[in-house]
């Protein structure tokens, strides 16, 4: 190894929805090991980004290259072409994904779950692919729930276990697509603990999210999006220090008023209190 | 033993004595056309779930003229009565292709390509009403779209297809009845040839209609079983 590549490449990528371009030229490099948190408001393309990065989503133009790999070519007219299925599919298999609804497979439990890409993708016996899952869900914190069905799961559960089917794969680089915003308050804080761990043990991690204190504490470098554009970029201090742009501080400003100011905080959280008290007599 | 029924019609009254007597005296005549009507029926369902899976699928398929294939499949054979298919398959298939297959071949051929087409459109919807997110799940794992289909989509598509899979079993179970058109020996074949020598059609029908009753409802209570595990295992 004479030069490590970035784990994650993105140039001059575009993508419109019909009449609506989503992502106008960006530009990203994210290094091995780097922790990336992206924000910005709704519609400003964070999740279309994360989503051109493993092809879940096809850009229209320009050039995504993980770990050094293209996961598309550009014809003559610099138009992009995905890879065919194969090639994609053992390049998919090197990145994790967390969706925002968990989408785990209803009809398996946990541990099937987290068995099945092992098992379908690598030709991992049985056996191992069980023990391998076992330990990924001891890992999450669900050493109890093994042959529970997601839907006897909480939402943090489920998330956890998606965490779990992802690692599974021993992905070089994981994306989260708003990991937690579906996550009713209480629940939050045990799957950003999870990652939270993740990006302790040096997991190169792009994690689209609203979840400021989270960005702040563990995100190596911060992106904010806006109109398709990744319009500033810093480490948390700068981005939430000292704003440069005038989008970012207006951005901060609703954000944080929203997120920290007691009224709506403490009342979703006493809503939640009030729950819980009612279901236990 | 005897039912009297007074037929009112164009002014004249007759009466006509029912005697379910010639039912029973022809008891195994009658039943041996169960076997053929239950074989032509199961052969023609297994048919038509292999069709109707692959017609399914290949209607979802990215590439249009793939999707356009089965798309065309579905619109002539659900388009078309299915017993002018059976005459067509009878007839004109063995000019056409050369293939020279046997009347109750032909009829289960004909009823297994008509029941694909509905399968089919029974199949597509069952994936459609499976979320994309389980699809992006899957295949973010690395698995192939195959894979994908195989070990997420279709388990949980099999779920909501259960219950118009079991209609179209019972469609063809009647439906198998025309198959008695070309001279195959099922049950109304054997109930048609009886009323025309023993001149009790109205009993006999009666009879008949009796026993595709039954099959009907075994078959649709069978349904109701499976429904019942599937709702347990969730």
């Amino acid at each position: 190894m004479t030069r490590q590549a970035p784990m994650v490449c993105v140039r001059n990528l575009s993508k419109s929805f019909g009449t609506n371009r989503v992502l106008r030229s960006v530009e990203l490099s994210v290094a091995a090991g780097e922790v990336v948190c992206m924000i910005g408001a709704s519609g400003s393309g964070k999740t279309t980004l994360l989503r051109c990065m493993n092809l879940l989503t096809i850009p229209d133009l320009g050039e995504v290259l993980i770990d050094g790999e293209p996961v598309g070519q550009m014809d003559g007219k610099g138009r992009f072409r995905p890879l065919t299925d194969r090639d994609l599919d053992r390049l998919r298999a090197r990145m994790g994904m967390v969706f925002q609804r968990f989408n785990l497979f209803p009809h398996m439990t946990a541990v099937e779950n987290v068995m099945l890409g092992p098992m379908m993708v690598r030709n991992t016996p049985k056996i191992a692919a069980r023990s391998l899952a076992e330990e990924q869900l001891t890992k999450v914190g669900l050493a109890d729930k093994f042959d529970s069905y997601p839907s006897k799961l909480s939402g943090g559960q489920q998330q956890r276990v998606a965490i779990a089917r992802a690692l599974a794969m021993s992905p070089k680089l994981m994306l989260f697509d708003e990991p937690t915003s579906t996550l009713d308050p209480e629940l939050v804080g045990e799957v950003l603990e999870t990652m939270r761990q993740l990006a302790n043990d040096g997991m190169t991690m792009v994690i689209v999210t609203h979840e400021m204190d989270f960005a702040r504490e563990v995100a190596d470098r911060v992106l904010f999006l806006s109109d398709g554009q990744i319009v500033e970029e810093g480490p948390p201090t700068a981005i939430f220090g000292a704003p440069q742009q005038e989008k970012t501080r207006n951005f901060l400003r609703r954000t944080l008023r929203h997120q920290l100011t007691p009224p709506t905080r403490l009342r979703s959280l006493d809503v939640a209190n009030n729950r819980q008290a009612g279901k236990s007599p | 033993m005897g039912l009297r029924a007074r037929l009112e019609g164009l002014g004249e009254t007759l009466e006509y004595n029912f005697n379910f007597a010639v039912v029973q005296q022809n008891w195994g005549y009658l039943a041996s056309g169960l076997g053929t009507t239950l074989l032509v029926t199961a052969c023609s369902l297994a048919g038509g779930l292999v069709i109707g899976l692959i017609v399914g699928v290949i209607r979802l398929s990215r590439r249009p003229y793939i999707a356009a294939i089965g798309w065309a499949y579905v619109l002539v054979l659900r388009n078309t009565p299915a017993l002018v298919q059976l005459i067509w398959v009878y007839y004109c298939l063995p000019i056409l292709t050369g293939l020279e297959l046997n009347t109750i071949t032909s009829c289960i051929v004909a009823l297994a390509l008509h029941c694909g087409a509905y399968v089919g459109e029974i199949v597509r919807g069952g994936i459609l009403g499976v979320d994309i997110g389980q699809v992006e799940a899957g295949r973010t794992i690395g698995m192939s779209h195959f894979q994908v289909l195989r070990k997420i989509v279709l388990p949980q598509a099999i779920r909501r297809m259960l219950a118009p899979l079991v209609n179209e079993a019972v469609t063809i179970l009647k439906f198998s009845a025309l198959v008695s058109v070309l001279g195959v020996a099922d049950l109304m074949y054997q109930a048609q040839t009886l009323a025309t020598t023993t001149f009790r059609p109205l009993e006999i029908f009666t009879f008949v209609a009796l026993e595709y009753l039954i099959l009907c409802v075994i078959c649709s209570s069978f349904a109701t079983i499976l429904e019942r595990r599937f709702a347990k295992a969730d």
